[in-house]
């Protein structure tokens, strides 16, 4: 560069500048974090922040924000089932799905937690309470996401046995999301545990998994009026 | 409900996103007006696109962008001077096309760099205020480092931003340096050598500003999550 | 409407799926184009089809071909949306739809291809059943375009395959109760008037899962065409769909 400054002088007349003291001379030491990352691309997006939350400093109030967020969704999947019957079933359906996520959310992460607690795994009720914001937002998102072409199938299927069916299987492709993200989440820490808790908590896991679907399952049958339910 | 009304609330709901399309449009007039009409039965599939989608217009031309055209303009001069004289060894036609094909890619990489920049999540105030911010709050020592984080990350983006755009600049000048040095060896009949030398500096000052490009792409990986 | 960006869905579908992946300033032109090239495609295809009985139902097929495919798309970009974001690919909601709507062009583009062969083997007295069958072929062989390009878009990583699987039901599940409601489409000349649309008869699914049924039921019984048939709930016509019945008359049946 000294050499090739010098050349410039010659035409320009002009010394360059000097190297500005807060330019990075090294690769900062991010980029080996950011080798990390999972393989997928795309810009920054709302379903990125909903599923993720944010990385650095998530606060209690992010996380609940995240919950009430996949609350609204699957709101929105119920808004969409209402309108086979209309009137005021669209707003007894949107009240009734949200229960069944807040319900699990409610009775079944804090028994769960105690009981990994129990088995001494590394999980903390701030891991806990991310990881119910994370399974309720995926269900919340699926819901959302199959709303429109939900509301075409009750609308549309001359039986009521047909849209019951098609409203039910949304209901549980959102369900199993939502508990694998749940899972998956929780799974993190305990990976790190030793194999006796691990295995341990992989059993307290395998049981919240049944819990969660009975009592999702029972929820929906018994408040929502596709199902001839009634809140 | 039955089909028809969940139709009518559909197009409702159309009409609604065409207005804010046509508001948000920047230019008017009638593509506007015809991006509004089509998200009337297609706002699921127009909207998301209409008001979100970067245009062409947003990639921002700026100085990269008139950098790139004296280059070209400068090098296209040169090429044609040195043509037929024995100075057209020392910079053929596929030379000077292969300078311009880097600097074209390093101009259309500055320009993400500065739109990036543009970004809220990338604004140095906001970083700045953030720091702040958790320093105020007696925030955990780690918030305190990740906000840090950011904030320096910030720093060295915007610091690379404003060295490439002197880079090109000086690229630029060199150029134009090069087209008059052509010219002026053409009529007083010097040799090749003579123009060797800053043909062999525009090259170097070319890969120098790809490596200082190539270092933003570490950083463009950490760019926080938009919302 | 972009020749440039035509040519690039038919030639270079890759760079059309990275252009949508990575959010690059050229996904508006792409939807644009892709849009456009959905209305002709399929208008083409569905004017074809309608063809086979000709008058009006040449204008419904070139209506509601595309409608169909539009209203699919409207209807499962949310779907499409959220399955990718759960299944390892959060990006944004437009994306996702340049993505949805560009192997949709392009399948409107293979439509439009086969649509003059098609309106040939028409002309020529293709049957009825034979017109189905390779209507039916041409919207496979359009579907593994839209594919193509489909799965490049996806990317490279995890859940890649069940991204692409999970789209794909989407799509046939909402693509089948849309096209039901909006059926007919391919009408027998004799027909002497045809509806825009017909009555609501059950949905996409029942229809399938009746005809899997009455598949299961019968595949054992021996097709006869000059015997009468022996009474039995076959010949309930309250049990038979219309198409079931015109086929029973056209074969020699009562």
């Amino acid at each position: 560069m000294q050499a090739h400054a010098s050349y410039v002088d010659a035409l320009t007349g002009d010394a360059p500048p000097e190297p500005r003291a807060d330019a990075p001379t090294n690769p900062p030491e991010t980029s080996e974090i950011a080798q990390d990352k999972p393989a997928d691309e795309g810009a920054p997006s709302f379903a990125r922040t909903l599923l993720e939350g944010r990385q650095d400093g998530a606060t209690l109030r992010d996380d609940a924000q995240r919950f009430a967020a996949g609350l609204a969704l699957s709101a929105l999947y119920g808004l969409s089932i209402g309108t086979r019957a209309g009137g005021l079933s669209i707003l007894k359906h949107a009240a009734a799905v949200p229960l069944a996520p807040l319900a699990v959310a409610g009775l079944g992460v804090p028994a769960l937690f105690i009981v990994l607690t129990l088995f001494d795994a590394p999980v903390d009720p701030p891991a806990a309470v991310k990881a119910a914001a994370r399974g309720a937002a995926t269900t919340g998102l699926v819901l959302g996401g199959l709303a429109p072409a939900m509301a075409l199938f009750v609308t549309t299927s001359s039986s009521h046995v047909g849209a019951g069916v098609m409203a039910g299987l949304g209901l549980i492709l959102a369900g199993i999301f939502g508990l694998r993200a749940f899972l998956g989440a929780l799974g993190t820490p305990l990976g790190r545990a030793s194999s006796g808790v691990r295995t341990m908590s992989g059993f307290a896991l395998t049981g919240f998994a049944v819990f969660a679907i009975a009592l999702s399952a029972r929820v929906w049958w018994s408040t929502l009026p596709i199902f001839g339910g009634d809140l | 409900m039955s089909l028809r009304d969940l139709s009518v609330l559909y197009l409702v709901a159309g009409i609604c996103c065409a207005v804010a399309i046509y508001r948000s449009s920047p230019a008017g007039g009638s593509r506007a007006a015809v991006s509004a009409a089509l998200a009337v039965p297609l706002w699921p599939l127009w909207a998301p696109i209409a008001l979100t989608a970067k245009r062409a217009a947003d990639v921002p031309k700026g100085a990269a962008g008139g950098a790139l055209a004296r280059v070209k303009a400068a090098l296209a001069e040169a090429v044609e001077a040195s043509r037929g004289t024995p100075l057209a060894s020392v910079l053929p036609a596929e030379a000077a096309a292969r300078i311009e094909a880097e600097v074209e890619r390093r101009v259309a990489r500055h320009a993400e760099l500065e739109a990036l920049l543009r970004k809220e999540a990338f604004d140095l105030a906001r970083a700045e205020a953030r720091v702040r911010e958790v320093e105020r709050a007696s925030g955990s020592g780690r918030a305190l480092a990740t906000a840090r984080l950011d904030l320096d990350n910030v720093r060295r983006l915007s610091s690379l931003r404003d060295r490439d755009a002197r880079a090109l600049e000086e690229l630029c000048a060199l150029a134009e340096a090069l087209r008059t040095q052509v010219t002026v060896a053409r009529f007083s009949g010097s040799s090749a050598a003579d123009i060797g030398g800053i043909v062999s500096e525009v090259q170097a000052r070319v890969e120098g500003l790809g490596a200082a490009l190539e270092a933003e792409e570490s950083l463009r990986a950490e760019e926080p999550i938009e919302t | 409407m972009s020749a440039l960006v035509l040519a690039r869905l038919l030639r270079a579908p890759g760079e059309i799926a990275r252009a949508c992946r990575d959010d690059h300033p050229d996904v508006r032109a792409i939807a644009s184009t892709s849009l456009a090239s959905i209305a002709l495609g399929a208008a083409a295809f569905g004017g074809v089809l309608g063809s086979f009985r000709g008058g009006a139902q040449i204008l419904y097929g070139a209506v509601k071909v595309p409608l169909a495919v539009l209203a699919t798309l409207a209807l499962s970009a949310p779907a499409f949306h959220a399955l990718a974001a759960v299944l390892g690919r959060p990006w944004p909601m437009r994306s996702i739809v340049a993505l949805a709507l560009a192997s949709a062009g392009r399948s409107s583009l293979v439509l439009l291809a086969f649509a003059p062969a098609l309106w040939l083997m028409l002309d020529l007295g293709m049957g009825y059943h034979t017109a189905a069958l390779v209507a039916s072929g041409a919207y496979g062989v359009a579907g593994f375009a839209a594919l193509s390009l489909l799965v490049r878009g996806l990317g490279e990583g995890k859940g890649r395959l069940t991204t692409a699987l999970a789209f794909i039901g989407v799509f046939f599940a909402v693509g089948g109760q849309t096209a039901w409601i909006l059926r007919p489409y391919l009408v027998r000349p004799r027909t002497p008037d045809v509806p825009f649309l017909r009555d609501r008869e059950g949905s996409f699914t029942e229809a399938v899962l009746t005809s899997l049924t009455s598949a299961a039921i019968y595949s054992d019984r021996p097709y006869q065409i000059d015997e009468r048939r022996e009474i039995d709930s076959f010949d309930d016509k309250r049990m038979r769909s219309r198409e079931v019945e015109e086929d029973f008359v056209e074969e020699g049946g009562q």
